[in-house]
């Protein structure tokens, strides 16, 4: 059954862009191997797999042209997310919306398009796969068949990656996605001088949770911990498991005012009610550690490692509180 | 062509597949991917390729599939192991 329509969500279209943490990533083959099949089968020169971000096209693959990503102005694949069946384009030139597109009138002389959006199971359109001649070009129902069954499988392969990446027992990332997650949003950061911030927390005596009540308690414990994270969190933050009962908060555009607040509340919410854990009510704590990404911090490593230093402060402090800095200030 | 040679091509190919252990968080994917193929197949067969031709494309996306799904099972095992 088809989601509702939620074309125009685009907030929530980038959070899930943002879910399934792809951006900015290292070719794959099993994308790039698509379209190359993507422009061997329909015999085009270009085929792609487009993302669109906020303000860019981002190709995870691209054959036929060497270029990564492009505004999002001029992108065709923009106008195919807006909707959820198939764009056609039999030529360029003769449309109006693209008439005077640079890719149109300049390299790579775009003539004819066809996108197929890659809805994913929430509804949102992250993108397209996409074939392009540079010949005007109708593209029969078949050939659009094709392409739809080319573009559930890249959708199947972005699926299993967010798959891979995801903590089994409570749906955080896990410690390996989180990481890439945070590298990425580090270069980002430095690239176009925005704020980032990530929050660790521990929970606090979670070893006598287990010995004492045992290991399925201790799991309903971190179960209900992370739910409580991702209610509090918003869209665009990446929730991970980075160890057995530690998680990593990584928050883009926000700085260490704005994280340890977000961190204060996180650690009211897990302390204010009980853990039902079988049927035994739980109180459980967390403390934490928030680093902003100050000057200094160039790598993944030393920002978990500053925030640690600041968790193990705060365990050292009593427990159940938060402490901060921004190294380097 | 028919569905039933479709059948065949993609069950061929997935075939490798059956013979990894994967984790119960993989199986929808794996169901996934063969329905896709699937219909990928017989798209490709209304589309006028020729059966050979065919084999040839369902065996290379389904190789591409493979690679990541034993990345991904690795993957969830080492982090089960942590």
């Amino acid at each position: 059954m088809r989601n509702s329509d939620k074309s125009h969500d685009e907030l929530g279209r980038i959070a899930a862009l943002r879910r399934y943490a792809i951006l900015d990533t290292a070719p794959e083959e099993p994308f790039d191997k698509l379209t190359q099949l993507v422009r061997d089968v329909l015999g085009v020169p270009i085929a792609a797999v487009s993302l669109i971000d906020t303000e860019r096209q981002w190709f995870k693959s691209i054959t036929g042209v060497s270029v990564c990503e492009t505004s999002r102005e001029i992108s065709f694949c923009s106008h195919a997310i807006q909707r959820h069946e198939p764009m056609m384009i039999p030529d360029a030139t003769l449309d109006a919306r693209f008439a005077s597109n640079p890719l149109v009138a300049g390299e790579p002389l775009i003539r004819s398009y066809l996108g197929i959006p890659l809805t994913t199971p929430d509804g949102y359109n992250l993108g397209a796969l996409c074939a392009i001649d540079t010949q005007p070009r109708h593209f029969d129902a078949s050939q659009i068949a094709v392409m739809q069954s080319f573009a559930n499988l890249v959708l199947n392969e972005l699926e299993l990656r967010q798959i891979a990446m995801s903590d089994g027992l409570t749906g955080a990332m896990t410690r390996r996605g989180w990481v890439e997650a945070a590298e990425r949003e580090i270069a980002r950061a430095k690239r176009h001088g925005t704020e980032a911030s990530i929050i660790v927390l521990d929970v606090d005596h979670f070893k006598l949770v287990n010995d004492v009540y045992g290991h399925p308690a201790g799991d309903a414990v971190l179960r209900v911990i992370a739910q409580r994270c991702r209610d509090a969190l918003r869209d665009s933050d990446l929730l991970g498991r980075i160890g057995g009962e530690e998680f990593a908060v990584l928050l883009p555009e926000t700085d260490a005012r704005g994280a340890a607040e977000l961190a204060e509340r996180l650690r009211a919410t897990i302390a204010a009610a009980p853990v039902d854990a079988g049927g035994i009510p739980l109180r459980v704590t967390a403390s934490f550690g928030i680093c902003a990404l100050g000057d200094r911090i160039r790598t993944v490593e030393a920002w978990l490692a500053a925030a640690d230093g600041l968790l193990y402060e705060a365990k050292a402090g009593g427990r159940n509180c938060c402490r901060s800095a921004v190294p380097g200030q | 062509m028919t569905e039933t040679y479709s059948q065949e091509v993609v069950a061929a190919a997935m075939q490798p597949l059956a013979e990894f252990d994967v984790p119960p968080a993989l199986q929808a994917s794996i169901e996934r991917h063969g329905q896709a193929l699937l219909t990928l197949a017989v798209s490709l067969a209304r589309a006028g390729l020729p059966e050979p031709e065919i084999r040839t494309i369902v065996d290379q996306a389904c190789a591409s599939y493979r690679d990541e799904l034993i990345a991904a099972i690795l993957a969830l095992r080492e982090h089960d192991e942590e």
